[in-house]
């Protein structure tokens, strides 16, 4: 077996992958060549990756106020990261938690809790808007002076979020310490480690990957989420960046202002996509491991 | 033992029969009138007039509706002169897209209506006599109730459908009377409906396979012996087609293209045009019951019949393998061919019913009866399948933070879908609900304080600023198959979208693998990108691209080149948002099937390849098996993902029935869909346990599959 193709093959292939990568970037591609559109229109008469007389106008606007509302880029995205950052840090800590037990202890009904995750996670995100709203909406927070409605809040949000994402959390850290070898555990209880010992000593470093993509794929959910928000905020100063890039496109696609919402878009997807793209190997380890026993 | 079988046996048949004809009697005395009911009552009444008149040759002139061949046309007319019904006054000829008419003549009405009641109910006692349970099925069967009990053309050719294949079956593929009997039943079918020439062509299939098996033949020069009976029989239904079909004698190729042309011209007619159906169509009608005429049919078991169709279906092919056949190729030629409509599907209904009866023997009845038996004989399952539980106290302190979070977070909200699902709470009596009304009334409703009120899927809220228990009747109407059209849409999405992306991915991955090839890392790197963006970005610029006004595709596209629009074409949709799902999707199966593709040793390949392994070899035998345990739990989460996807159909806006239970849910749920909360509530339910049925049949096919989920 030699290590070159024929050329012809290489060629074929190359043509192959060219073509594959050229579908995948077309429609960022255009995106990026939107953003940079002065003109601003609705119907550009040619594609062309630079449009004449480009600028960086749209991207400045976005910064300092991408909204009608009084609300610049980064308080936006302060919200977006405390949301996101907060359902990521909840689900993990409580599902590391949970799966611990799933996956080391033997106790009554472990089959049918584990299988009513696994129920709950098949539930559209969605799904559970109406019913949180009621609830949370019955909540009030009153401490000294700090005094709001917890359903018309980023926390009654995050809690909301939490609910579709801890399920995953769960399910899949189970999947990823059940392949990780009881008897480690077991040679360091003999060696006379406590039980917490051998949890935060043992276990959690191992599973290091799989807690960076649970919380990843955690962050990202709050990241992106716009639907609940819109249900749930009403007072622009707690707007996140995905509701204001929503917002941005109106009933018709002509009202939309196709610069700003193209450079929003990319600055949107921007920080998430540098995670992805350096924590690839995590994430794919992360999220299929769990299955090879 | 046998003869209590056989008592058995006769007994089911008998009742398969009672139960259609009495299924079918209720349905003549109160279906409303259909379409095209009229001009076949016309047709029957123009034959019957001239039998009055001794005019025997009117066979040969007239055929009204000349698009569909004379036979059934011809019963009724017998059936009218037989009973010696006066024929003082012809209903009038109306244009074919004329709606249905108010009223028609007794006693034609139920007297044509009797009769296809009649000749389909002798359908089910045919298709009961070699499995009484399918028959019972077919008996049943809402559309199989509702087209052979109206005066339309269906009833006949599907009983001269079963009749062929049942005549064919006892010839045992040898050429003897039965053969030649099923050919005249064929070609009888034919004669009633042309679209029932599917039965003929099953049966060709199956005798050329019979055939071939027998005696394969030795090169061309043998194919004679091979193809002379196949062919021989193929003119015995032609024969009796042209035989049954009077109005052919005088000119049989000019009157049957003339046939033929208006064939064509029906399919382009402005009804097929504005019902607009995608080419799934028949199977969103297979997956529910009748939507029309409530009351009339008493079971609607449909979608369950098609559920059990589709486990039984292997069973079907390895013993009734003609049946499976005619299953396969009506199918195809449903889905492919361009009109669309509900009676079409009365050409596969016995092959389906039959793969029920199939399934529901494999599925339940046996797995149950092997369970008595078992247990009448004291083998009961050992007493250690119990689970043993020494941990729980030491499990409660980990479990406690994150059961806590799943009650008040997850199954809390889905306790409450659950009541909201039971009563008529909306956007009107939202102050009352969100004030516990929801819990008074559903309290109320379960002590059987409070008579349920009655509640459509799809109609307008109730003007109450109270809220009502309103029962069951929302999950009912789901599980019965009422949004069976956004159900089939929903479970073919799912197969669809992940297939593509399953596919996509592994081939990248295998391109990408393959030793050699230049410049993998920067590709892959490449490929990744759109899974890096957030689904509803995606989403919207794929919208900007296909919208029909001013996305890109329409501009960059020369001005006489017109798009399907987005809106009115389903078929352009559906490509339109496999695109957008499959370019957002593929990555991550990528990525998982490269990790898998790691794993194998080029060792294991070079070895192969020594001993003549092909590539094909190579990928079935080396590379699947070992991806497959990665693949398959990326699998799940697309799966599940795309079952409840979001997003995408939000944002791209896609017309009704193409659409996810959660994107449907949702709108029902906003103040778009006028705030239905309890509607929205019942179809969450509703997909939770479609999904779970999903996965658990997902865990039957993989074993991998039970151990994602169970682990």
């Amino acid at each position: 077996m030699s290590d070159k193709l024929p050329l012809g093959k290489q060629m074929l292939y190359q043509a192959i992958a060219l073509f594959i990568a050229f579908t995948v970037l077309f429609p960022i591609m255009w995106v990026v060549s939107l953003s940079l559109d002065p003109r601003d229109l609705s119907r550009p008469p040619d594609f062309r990756l630079i449009p004449p007389g480009a600028s960086l106008k749209a991207y400045s606007e976005v910064l300092s106020q991408p909204t009608a509302n009084p609300v610049t880029f980064a308080e936006l995205a302060f919200n977006s990261l405390r949301l996101a950052a907060s359902v990521a840090a909840v689900s993990v800590f409580i599902g590391i938690l949970a799966a611990y037990s799933f996956s080391r202890f033997e106790f009554k009904g472990r089959r049918s809790l584990m299988l009513s995750v696994i129920t709950v996670l098949m539930l559209p995100s969605v799904a559970t808007v109406a019913p949180l709203f009621v609830m949370l909406n019955r909540l009030n927070v009153d401490i000294g002076s700090i005094e709001f409605n917890l359903r018309n809040s980023l926390w009654g949000v995050g809690l909301a979020l939490t609910s579709s994402s801890l399920p995953f959390a769960i399910w899949n850290l189970k999947g990823y310490l059940d392949t990780i070898p009881k008897e480690l555990e077991e040679a360091a209880r003999i060696d006379g480690a406590s039980p917490n010992q051998v949890f935060f000593l043992i276990v959690l470093p191992l599973a290091v990957p799989a807690l960076a993509v649970t919380g990843f794929l955690g962050f990202l959910s709050g990241w992106t989420e716009f639907v609940m928000s819109w249900q749930f905020l009403s007072n622009p100063k707690d707007f996140t960046l995905a509701m204001s890039l929503w917002n941005m496109t109106g009933q018709f696609s002509g009202d939309t202002p196709w610069s700003k919402f193209s450079a929003m878009a990319l600055m949107v997807a921007l920080p998430v996509a540098m995670v992805y793209l350096l924590l690839q190997k995590y994430i794919v380890g992360g999220l299929t491991v769990g299955s090879v026993k | 033992m046998a003869n209590s079988r056989r008592l058995l046996y006769i007994l089911g048949v008998a009742f398969a029969a009672a139960a259609a004809l009495g299924l079918r009697w209720r349905a003549v005395t109160m279906l409303p009138i259909d379409y095209d009911e009229d001009d076949y009552l016309r047709a029957g009444q123009i034959y019957a007039a001239g039998f009055a008149r001794g005019e025997w040759a009117i066979v040969t002139r007239e055929n009204y509706r000349f698009e569909h061949p004379a036979l059934a046309k011809l019963m009724y007319g017998v059936v009218f002169a037989l009973a010696r019904l006066p024929v003082d006054s012809i209903v009038v000829d109306v244009p074919i897209v004329a709606a249905p008419a108010n009223s028609l003549p007794e006693p034609f009405l139920t007297g044509g209506r009797s009769t296809s009641a009649v000749i389909g109910a002798l359908q089910v006692l045919a298709l009961a006599l070699l499995n009484p349970l399918a028959g019972l099925f077919l008996a049943i069967h809402t559309w199989q109730i509702k087209y052979t009990s109206q005066i339309m053309l269906d009833a006949l050719p599907s009983f001269f459908g079963v009749l062929a294949v049942l005549l064919y079956v006892r010839s045992q593929s040898n050429w003897n009377a039965w053969l030649i009997l099923s050919a005249g039943a064929a070609g009888l079918a034919m004669a009633s409906k042309y679209l029932h020439a599917v039965v003929a062509v099953a049966i060709i299939a199956d005798y050329s396979r019979v055939m071939y098996n027998r005696r394969p033949p030795a090169g061309w020069g043998d194919a004679g012996r091979w193809l002379g009976p196949i062919a021989a029989w193929g003119t015995v239904v032609a024969l009796a087609f042209f035989l049954a079909d009077p109005y052919l004698w005088p000119d049989p190729a000019g009157r049957l293209l003339e046939s033929a042309g208006a064939v064509t011209f029906t399919t382009t007619n402005s009804n097929v045009e504005s019902a607009n159906f995608p080419f799934w169509q028949p199977l969103v009608w297979l997956s529910g019951p009748v939507p029309w005429h409530a009351g009339v049919f008493v079971l609607a078991l449909d979608l369950y019949i098609s559920v059990l169709a589709v486990l039984g279906f292997p069973r079907l092919w390895r013993r009734h393998r003609v049946f499976a056949l005619w299953l396969v190729i009506a199918l195809a030629l449903l889905l492919v061919w361009r009109t669309k409509w509900p009676q079409y599907i009365l050409v596969l209904t016995a092959p389906l019913c039959l793969a029920a009866a199939e399934g529901f023997s494999e599925r339940v009845w046996e797995p149950l009866s092997g369970r008595l038996r078992r247990r009448r004989s004291g083998r009961l399952p050992a007493a250690g399948e119990r689970e043993s539980a020494p941990d729980t106290r030491r499990a409660i302190p980990w479990l406690v933070p994150g059961l806590i979070g799943l009650l008040l977070l997850t199954i809390f909200p889905l306790v409450c879908q659950f009541a909201m699902s039971l009563t008529d709470f909306n956007a009107l009596s939202i102050k009352d609900g969100i004030s516990g009304g929801v819990w008074r009334e559903v309290w109320l409703g379960l002590t059987f304080q409070r008579t349920p009120r009655a509640l459509e899927l799809f109609s307008r809220p109730s003007g109450s600023s109270a809220v009502h228990f309103a029962g069951p009747g929302l999950l009912l109407q789901l599980f019965f198959g009422l949004g069976s059209n956004v159900l089939f849409f929903n479970v073919m999405w799912s197969a669809l979208s992940v297939a593509l992306q399953a596919a996509l991915g592994v081939s990248a991955a295998l391109m990408l693998d393959r030793t050699g090839v230049r410049f993998r890392n920067g590709w892959r790197v490449i490929f990744i990108l759109p899974w890096a963006i957030p689904e509803f970005v995606g989403a919207l610029i794929w919208l900007r691209i296909f919208e029909p006004d001013y996305g890109w595709l329409t501009q960059s596209l020369p001005a006489d080149v017109v798009l399907p629009r987005f809106f009115d074409d389903p078929n352009f949709a559906l490509i339109c948002l496999l695109i957008a799902a499959t370019w957002h999707g593929f990555p991550l199966i990528m990525l998982a099937a490269t990790a898998g593709l790691k794993l194998a040793p080029r060792e294991v390949y070079d070895a192969a390849a020594m001993d003549g392994a092909g590539l094909w070899a190579q990928l079935r035998y080396i590379t699947f098996p070992l991806l497959w345990p990665l693949l398959a739990p990326a699998i799940i989460i697309r799966s599940i993902f795309a079952f409840n996807q979001f997003y995408l159909f939000w944002v791209m806006q896609s017309p009704f029935p193409l659409t996810t239970f959660a994107t449907v849910s949702y709108f029902m749920f906003s103040s778009f869909g006028g705030g239905q909360y309890a509607v929205s509530a019942a179809i969450n339910i509703f997909t939770v346990v479609v999904l779970i049925g999903l996965i658990l049949w997902f865990n039957r096919v993989s074993k991998v599959g039970e151990g994602v989920t169970y682990a």
